[in-house]
């Protein structure tokens, strides 16, 4: 055995290396404060080896990222991993800023050691970039609304900005390659660069520490001197044990949060993450032209003002120097926190940018939920929301039909609108929705016909003069017969799915002394031509073809108010204003059971 | 020059010319996969019938379209949005042919993101940083007080015309929909 390493020494000379570390001591002994460089080193190879095994599941492609990345996350392992590599890269942000103001701080940067402090300075700016890189690769909503935003700051750096812009995009527009090069960059480039600048750090460290020398170690007179290893080391052990602890209960716990996939359909309002909220505080201050002076000027500058302090700062001891370093690292850190503290106020007083925030929140946890039980097919994750009535309904509502009709139940806010000019279509169908229309008191209320050319149509001269109290019938004998008419019509409408004795009583009086088949069709009575048919009343089927053109026959005719025909050309679905999967994810939300708030 | 020096001109030379058979092609590599190929002229859009645009109202419209993305051709793609604007005062419900629509383009000249209708709808506002639109697409002050409008212009105006179509009598919006650079004072086609 001892030869075998003998023989290994020769050809690789290892143990020098490690006597050298033993050996090395640090200017005023082992402490803490000198922790988070070792904490750091070991956080980047803890992210090198999570990262590698992720590799071996994510697939860069628009269609599949989001997808593979959900993979990852069914199992508990993989989970954990995607938590630490999530979790860590923001610990090593903290970690940094630590480091780089307790070298500040303590004038660590002076010569002979310029470079340590220069190649730091500069994996900085690397490491934010291998943050940034990483953060859109599961292609959520968020992560590619950032990176849009982000791409764009870049191209709106003066002569290169839209050239690397346009490399960063792998065109004009986010892409397939966008996700390729980011990955490139992630996963590629950024640790070789990363790994070429910790060499250079690291071999300077070692190279401008001062060691034990024979002479020390012969010399009794000098009390003993601690040397790196092992009593600096084990208290970089402890740190990096209690950092890596935190890691590990929040990528136990919660895990890398996983946001909507990404839909160029769904508006998003992108926060930058916490560590660039200065920045972003700051380019508030600036527009067009000038905001590369936010952007790119301010944190170059700082970079170099931070690079030139070893060659501006000479002076060894002087009190001075030490006041001055210490003003700058509050300075630094104060203007930092303030600014960062000013963004997130403003975006807690912002309710707009809280309630599309709340509103991502559901979303995202509503792709999760769907993920859980529908397939994810070879469109992509994306299909999850876009295929989803819960998700869609209220979108399409709120774009075609919101601007007459209202939905809002009586327990809930729904979706209300300024000014109503049609029927509440919240619980359409139902029981208690038909019944609301058939009251006299309602139907010319803005609930239903208030607000349309209806209001003192036959239809509501009919109910009023028929279904009013007018004291020959007991009250509630008619309401009886509303209530059972109603119900005949929910079975009708295949939402009250038992087909009781009261629904034929009621089939029976719409056709008879209710006298609905005067003017409305029911199966085999009455006519079309005078008013919707009622023979499968708000039914699916029913719905999409009154939707697709109430100016048909079956419907309104040359009666209808103003409803637009959503879709009269089943020739050219693209000049429709609604496609027929939309009309159906509409309907479907639509004739949802209102138990649950919409 | 002697023999020495010559030797090691040539070894660095050589030592050149190889890398630059790695290197030229890798430059073009990745500056070449971002050429991409334009779709000749932007062609006007036809998106939808005038009578089916209430007027007054802002009305966000898809534009279908052919979408090349690197190795994949898909139609039928949403390649942008407009926002509708038909004039208020119009007042047939037909469409005729004089009704004035206006087709605004749904990028914010900011930073790129999508313009919503503020609450009430009668202006626009960007999500991202505030800016706020007038129906006109012109820049407003910002929503609270002392805010200040921070979009380089206004809202791009696109070139909207009214047809007619003969065999069914409809009027249609038709779009020419094309994308403007962002962050600058000035309309420059490119995206």
């Amino acid at each position: 055995m001892q030869s075998w390493v003998d023989w290994l020494d020769l050809r690789l000379d290892y143990r020098f290396l490690r006597n050298r570390l033993s050996s090395r001591i640090l200017p005023n002994g082992p402490g803490w404060l000198y922790t988070s460089a070792s904490c750091l080193l070991w956080l980047l190879v803890i992210q090198c080896i999570t990262g590698l095994l992720l590799m071996a599941t994510y697939c860069p492609s628009m269609n599949s990222a989001w997808a593979s990345v959900h993979f990852i996350d069914q199992t508990s392992a993989g989970r954990f991993l995607r938590g630490i590599h999530h979790y860590a890269s923001h610990a090593m942000i903290i970690l940094f800023g630590v480091h780089v103001l307790r070298v500040l701080s303590t004038g660590a940067y002076r010569a002979p050691r310029e470079l340590v402090w220069i190649t730091g300075l500069l994996l900085f700016p690397l490491m934010i970039v291998w943050t940034v890189t990483g953060n859109p690769l599961s292609v959520s909503q968020k992560g590619i609304a950032q990176i849009q935003v982000e791409g764009n700051i870049l191209g709106s750096t003066p002569v290169f900005g839209p050239l690397l812009r346009r490399l960063l995009f792998g065109g004009e527009d986010i892409g397939s390659l966008t996700l390729t090069r980011l990955y490139f960059l992630h996963v590629g480039l950024l640790p070789v660069l990363v790994g070429g600048l910790c060499f250079i750090h690291l071999h300077q460290v070692i190279k401008h520490s001062p060691y034990i020398t024979s002479d020390d170690a012969a010399s009794t007179s000098n009390p003993e001197r601690l040397t790196y290893w092992p009593y600096q080391s084990v208290r970089n052990m402890i740190t990096l044990t209690i950092v890596v602890g935190f890691l590990s209960f929040f990528a136990w716990k919660d895990g890398a949060p996983l946001p909507a996939p990404a839909d160029p359909n769904l508006a998003f309002s992108p926060r930058p993450e916490w560590y660039f909220r200065w920045l972003f505080e700051l380019r508030r201050h600036f527009s067009g032209d000038t905001e590369f002076i936010a952007t790119m000027v301010i944190p170059s500058a700082f970079l170099l003002g931070f690079m030139a302090a070893p060659f501006v700062d000479r002076i060894r001891t002087h009190w001075l120097a030490v006041v001055c370093r210490l003003l700058i690292v509050v300075a630094c850190l104060g203007g930092w926190s303030w600014l960062t503290m000013i963004s997130f106020l403003q975006d807690g007083r912002d309710t707009e940018y809280l309630a599309e925030t709340a509103e991502f929140e559901k979303l995202s946890a509503r792709a999760l939920e769907l993920a859980k039980t529908e397939p994810i097919t070879d469109k992509g994750a994306i299909e999850l929301l876009r295929r989803d009535p819960q998700t869609q309904g209220p979108l399409l509502f709120a774009r075609h039909c919101l601007s007459c009709h209202p939905h809002s139940g009586p327990k809930t806010p729904g979706l209300a609108t300024a000014e109503p000019s049609a029927p509440n279509l919240y619980g359409i169908g139902t029981v208690d929705w038909i019944t609301g229309f058939l009251d006299s008191e309602r139907i010319a209320s803005d609930e239903y016909f208030g607000r349309t050319k209806f209001r003192d149509g036959d239809m509501t001269q009919h109910v009023q003069g028929m279904f009013a109290d007018d004291g020959k019938e007991g009250a509630a004998a008619k309401a009886q017969k509303i209530h059972a008419m109603a119900v005949a019509l929910a079975v009708e409408a295949q939402i009250e799915v038992s087909d009781s004795a009261e629904a034929v009583t009621g089939r029976e009086l719409i056709k008879s002394s209710g006298g609905c088949t005067d003017c409305h069709r029911f199966h085999d009575q009455g006519e079309l031509g005078t008013a919707p048919d009622l023979t499968g009343y708000a039914t699916a089927s029913w719905l999409k073809q009154l939707i697709s053109r109430p100016s048909d026959e079956r419907f309104y005719g040359d009666r209808n108010d103003r409803m637009p025909d959503f879709a009269s050309d089943p020739g050219h679905p693209e000049l429709n204003l609604l496609s027929s999967q939309e009309l159906d994810l509409l309907i479907q939300w639509l004739r949802e059971p209102k138990t649950v708030t919409p | 020059m002697n023999r020495r020096e010559l030797l090691e001109w040539v070894s660095r030379g050589l030592a050149t010319a190889v890398a630059m058979v790695v290197g030229l092609p890798g430059v073009n590599y990745f500056l070449g996969g971002t050429q991409q190929k334009r779709s000749s002229e932007s062609q006007f859009t036809r998106l939808l019938k005038v009578k089916d645009l209430v007027p007054g109202r802002l009305t966000m419209v898809p534009v279908m379209g052919q979408k090349v993305d690197a190795w994949i051709q898909s139609d039928q793609q949403t390649i942008g949005r407009v926002w509708l604007v038909r004039e208020a005062d119009s007042s047939s419900e037909t469409g005729s042919a004089k009704q004035t629509v206006r087709a605004l383009s749904s990028i914010c000249p900011h930073m790129g993101c999508q313009v919503q209708v503020q609450t009430g709808g009668k202006s626009f506002v960007c999500p991202c940083h505030r800016a706020s639109f007038g129906v006109a697409g012109q820049r407003l002050s910002g929503p609270k007080n002392g805010d200040r409008n921070i979009a380089p212009r206004d809202l791009d105006e696109l070139e909207c015309r009214l047809v007619r179509d003969d065999e069914t009598g409809d009027n249609w919006v038709e779009v020419k929909y094309e994308k403007f650079k962002i962050g600058l004072d000035r309309r420059v086609v490119g995206a």
